[in-house]
């Protein structure tokens, strides 16, 4: 997650970034709250396919289905099991590893555009068991009424900005977790088998089970994101797991930046705010305006977001830049 | 044997208007697969040219209804279509060096904004169209009444696909194209300009799904969200087929048309999950579709 | 990683999404809806823009239009200031206008709102801010949910009383899968069978995804109807109700539905929709004067029929002005409104006058309408009353 090589910074940031999180709920209204809460919640499923995609090369339409998964566990549990919300966080999480593994098993000798089809099916069939299972889950009405989840008992999280803290530092969590899971030996494998499959298998690697692997843990994190999104909705509807859903939040990865954990909130940000928060007279236009960016990012920002550069600071030699960090779209074609 | 024909004939009509479906999911999907084999452009407007196909039947066919409008309906639809890939080829050049996943997102922001422009041009209500004069009834088929132009849509299918084959397999160019999804380096280092045949292909494939769109006009209608529907449902007849295979391509088309059809008359309950559930079955069994060769690895 | 820069552009989407929302949401702030005695009253108006109802949409924005244009911009003698947001096609979108109107906009009440799976994902995003909702949707059991169109109940049995009157030939069942298509067919399923009428078959197609209706259509043949009742809105009840004509299948079974399944569509179904029996709260055929000057007024301005959606609209609009008419001096917060409400009485309003039951929704006439060609134009025509029916659908 960091670049950051002075000792000095290593200790003002976190603090820094834990208070600046902390922030809106005393500086802005509540409904701009509750919008960032949004995209904190939806940049958790990005960063769960910067996972996937980004460092183990296993490209993804198919991550709204276990973000729906997680949802739909803390929905339907919170009003028969517990409403204690990071409890449900667990079992979110669980769920959707544990759906990930029951269908990644499928995907790990399938690539490129392939995979991408076999995620996408993967994604509507998980959509398309809510719509079935109408008694359950509402049918594709979604799964309304859930009630108010607690932090712990007695603290209710139902205040705009109890809700944003909670989620805030969930998310917070989940990134560093993510992020230290990329530097571990594990992510380097996963990039080893992105880079060079073939070269990671003749060093006895065993590719499938690394790829495997990749595809339960981002549905952990899906789920959790999941979880997260409905402590604050309390509503999730089989709208939010399908295909729609899946490629607005690879929208939202490309044009944050597909390795990015940063470019993932910026990503989200961009597609929350031009889905809920375009000027009342462009409603209805936002597929237009979001097309519009797609676009432009895609020709001007090769890498997203995260590749703008930082004009005060000096450009970086392409030494010092992570092997992750460069030419990865090219990559992606052949993967 | 009995029970055999008994079952035939009681689901003769679904089995046929399988075949139309399946066909004209393959005048669509035709062009996707081709296009994808031989630039590796994931065309995510495909389902829109779709789309502006079948509005171009429902301003240019609806009024009227005769055969003129529908040949000039198609006029329009091969022009546009044309056009349109010639454009996208143009626009999505520029990125070739950096790879399908670039280029396929450029498609799918091109797609955004026709679609909503379709919206804000066409509004929001499903447009019927009529199928041309003539050809808007029905005939019995062993007692059931079934619509004509589903029969015309079924010769219209099966003269594309022949077409498409002798063009890909007897022709010169035909075998230029087949090795460029080959291998087009080799094809360039031969001295061929491969620059003219993939503007082509482009063209080609693109001015099919506007025609497709045209044809499916009396069947599906038009109106917003049936572009999305059936860029999904022609992306997993390639893939069942194969990308880049045009015989993958008609495989695929014809056995959606059955999964859609027959199998939904069999067994509504679980319909829903057949179209996806037959691609998912297919890959873990060919992960290259039934078809399609290895994409080639880094 | 590869995102120093991008810091910034969170911090500029920060500002962004920031930008506009001013104060503080932990001190609290004000209180929602509030109004001072004079001033203008903000009204929320969710309308579908987008997707598969957006054509509805604009039924409800005209509606709303032409009674504001007849009101000089008012409301209960107070100036209204109309916020209007998409209700999107999918609850997701919904919700998140939902929030918009309460938190941000802050506004006294809400109406509009067509889709029923987005009206229950909101309506406890407005019950929790103590917001009412003047609309369409069925949502019930919501102190704040106040239904102005029809009711499920009402529907259902006014059409199985007809059906079972008529000790017509088995019937066929067929609807969009989603909870409201299948809370209505199996409502009517229920009634038919209880009233000795024969059920051929039941169905239930995938909702949003459907283009071929042939499949079930090959079904509904080989059942042998006589008569089919069908559930389906918008493009769906467009896509049906044409493919049903086209195998033929209008010269074996007389084609049933509630007025969803020719609303607004009659224009794109054409002659395949002729001899359609559909049963409604309203048409613009009825003889009263609120009628003919909601018709005439509507027709002028925007050279087309007002629809069963418009006039619910234009009913709500209605409601509304009572209402907060009758708030007088007062502020006007949303439990204002909401009680104001529930001492509206008598709303008079183009399909005929009518007062809130205890389920807070209306009793009123259903009608029985056929789908006509009339001089090249369809036309849903009154053929006959089928009675007055209360919200829980008794007959009275």
């Amino acid at each position: 997650m960091s670049t950051l090589d002075r000792p000095a910074l290593r200790v003002v940031v976190p603090p820094l970034v834990v208070l600046a999180a902390a922030a809106p709920p005393f500086l802005a209204g509540p409904y701009a709250v509750s919008t960032l809460t949004q995209i904190l919640a939806f940049s958790l499923v990005v960063m769960s396919i910067v996972l996937l995609m980004g460092i183990a090369g296993m490209p993804t339409i198919g991550q709204a289905g276990f973000f729906g998964v997680g949802g739909y566990a803390t929905g339907l549990l919170a009003g028969r099991l517990t409403t204690n919300a990071p409890a449900l966080v667990g079992i979110s999480a669980a769920a959707g590893a544990l759906v990930a593994a029951a269908t990644g098993w499928l995907l790990v000798r399938v690539r490129g555009t392939y995979l991408l089809m076999l995620t996408l099916a993967i994604g509507e069939l998980l959509a398309l068991v809510a719509i079935a299972r109408v008694g359950l889950t509402g049918g594709s009405d979604g799964l309304a009424n859930i009630p108010t989840l607690r932090l712990l008992p007695g603290v209710e999280l139902r205040h705009v900005a109890v809700v944003y803290w909670y989620v805030a530092g969930a998310v917070l969590l989940m990134a560093m977790l993510i992020a230290l899971l990329i530097r571990s030996p594990f992510g380097r494998a996963l990039r080893g088998v992105r880079d060079n499959e073939p070269r990671m298998r003749a060093l006895g690697y065993s590719t499938a089970f690394y790829k495997y692997a990749a595809f339960s843990v981002s549905g952990a994190f899906a789920g959790v994101a999941g979880s997260l999104w409905v402590t604050q909705t309390l509503f999730i509807a089989p709208a939010d797991m399908g295909f729609h859903a899946s490629a607005l939040a690879l929208l939202a990865l490309i044009v944050g930046g597909s390795q990015s954990l940063w470019g993932a909130v910026a990503g989200s940000a961009l597609i929350i705010v031009a889905q809920n928060m375009l000027p009342i007279s462009m409603q209805g236009y936002g597929p237009i305006v979001l097309g519009a960016v797609l676009v432009v990012v895609v020709y001007a920002l090769p890498d997203g977001f995260a590749g703008i550069r930082n004009p005060l600071r000096p450009r970086r030699t392409p030494a010092s830049r992570p092997a992750a960090g460069t030419d990865e779209p090219r990559r992606m074609e052949r993967v | 044997m009995s029970a055999l024909t008994q079952w035939f004939d009681a689901n003769l009509i679904t089995v046929i208007n399988g075949l139309a479906y399946g066909l004209l999911l393959y005048t669509l999907a035709v062009g996707l697969s081709l296009v994808f084999g031989m630039l590796n452009l994931l065309n995510l407007a495909h389902g829109t040219f779709f789309l502006a196909g079948a509005y171009v039947a429902a301003v240019v066919v609806a009024p009227v209804g005769a055969w003129l409008s529908w040949v000039l309906a198609l006029t329009i639809a091969l022009a546009t279509g044309a056009l349109a890939g010639v454009g996208l080829t143009a626009v999505t050049r520029p990125l070739a060096r950096r790879g399908h996943m670039a280029e396929a997102l450029l498609t799918l922001g091109i797609s955004m904004i026709g679609s909503s422009l379709l919206l804000v041009g066409f509004g929001a209500d499903v447009r019927s169209v009529p199928a041309p004069a003539g050809l808007d009834g029905s005939v019995s088929i062993f007692g059931d009444p079934y619509p004509v132009y589903r029969l015309v849509l079924i010769g219209f299918g099966l003269l594309i696909a022949v077409l498409a084959e002798v063009v890909l397999e007897r022709t010169m160019m035909g075998a230029t194209v087949r090795a460029i999804v080959a291998d087009a380096d080799i094809v360039r280092t031969l001295g061929i300009d491969t620059r003219k045949i993939l503007y082509g292909v482009l063209a080609a494939g693109s001015a099919l799904a506007v025609v497709a769109g045209v044809l499916g006009g009396p069947v599906l209608g038009a109106g917003p969200g049936l572009d999305g529907n059936v860029l999904l449902t022609a992306l997993v007849v390639v893939v069942i087929g194969g990308l880049g295979s045009a015989r993958g391509a008609l495989i695929g088309g014809l056995l959606i048309g059955q999964v859609q059809t027959l199998g939904t008359a069999l067994a509504p309950a679980v319909a829903p999950f057949l179209i996806f559930g037959a691609m998912a079955l297919i890959l873990v069994v060919r992960p290259h579709g039934l078809l399609g060769r290895a994409e080639t690895t880094a | 990683m590869a995102g120093r820069g991008a810091a910034s552009a969170v911090a500029a989407a920060l500002a962004l999404a920031l930008a506009g929302c001013s104060g503080s949401t932990v001190a609290g702030g004000a209180d929602t809806g509030s109004t001072d005695a004079s001033g203008p009253v903000k009204i929320g108006f969710m309308v579908p823009k987008s997707g598969v109802y957006a054509s509805i949409g604009t039924d409800l924005e005209r509606a709303m239009q032409i009674y504001l244009d007849k009101h000089d911009g008012k409301l209960g003698g107070r100036k209204v200031e109309l916020v209007t947001v998409d209700e999107g096609s999918t609850p997701q979108v919904g919700t998140a206008a939902a929030r918009r109107l309460v938190q941000q906009e802050q506004v006294a009440a809400v109406t509009g709102i067509v889709n029923s799976a987005t009206a229950v994902g909101v309506a406890t995003v407005f019950s929790d801010a103590k917001t009412p909702v003047v609309s369409t949707g069925q949502v019930t059991d919501n102190p704040f949910w106040w239904r102005v169109g029809w009711t499920n109940p009402m529907m259902n049995t006014s059409i199985v009383d007809y059906l079972v009157a008529r000790k017509d030939k088995p019937v066929y069942l067929i609807g969009a899968d989603y909870k409201q298509g299948r809370d209505i067919i199996d409502a009517v399923k229920a009634g038919l069978q209880a009233g000795g009428v024969t059920v051929a078959g039941t169905t239930f197609t995938p909702f949003g995804t459907t283009q071929d209706y042939q499949p079930y259509l090959a079904e509904i043949q080989k059942s042998k109807a006589g008569a089919v009742y069908a559930f389906y809105a918008g493009a769906e009840a467009t896509r049906f109700v044409t493919q049903y004509a086209q195998f033929g299948l209008n010269t074996q079974a007389t084609l049933y539905g509630n007025q969803a399944l020719t609303e607004g569509n009659l224009s794109a179904q054409g002659p395949a929709a002729a001899g359609v029996l559909t049963n409604s709260i309203y048409s613009p055929g009825i003889d009263s004067p609120v009628n003919k000057q909601f018709v005439e007024a509507y027709t002028a301005k925007y050279n087309a029929q007002p629809s069963v959606y418009s006039e619910a609209q234009y009913a709500s609009a209605a409601v509304l002005d009572k209402a907060i008419a009758s708030i007088g001096n007062g502020k006007v917060t949303g439990e204002a409104v909401n009680a104001a409400l529930g001492k509206v009485g008598d709303v008079e309003t183009p399909r005929g006058t009518w007062r809130f039951d205890s389920f807070q929704a209306p009793t009123q006439t259903i009608y029985l309408r056929r789908a006509t060609n009339s001089g090249g134009v369809m036309v849903d025509e009154v053929i006959e009353v089928l009675g007055v029916y209360s919200s829980d659908g008794k007959k009275s």
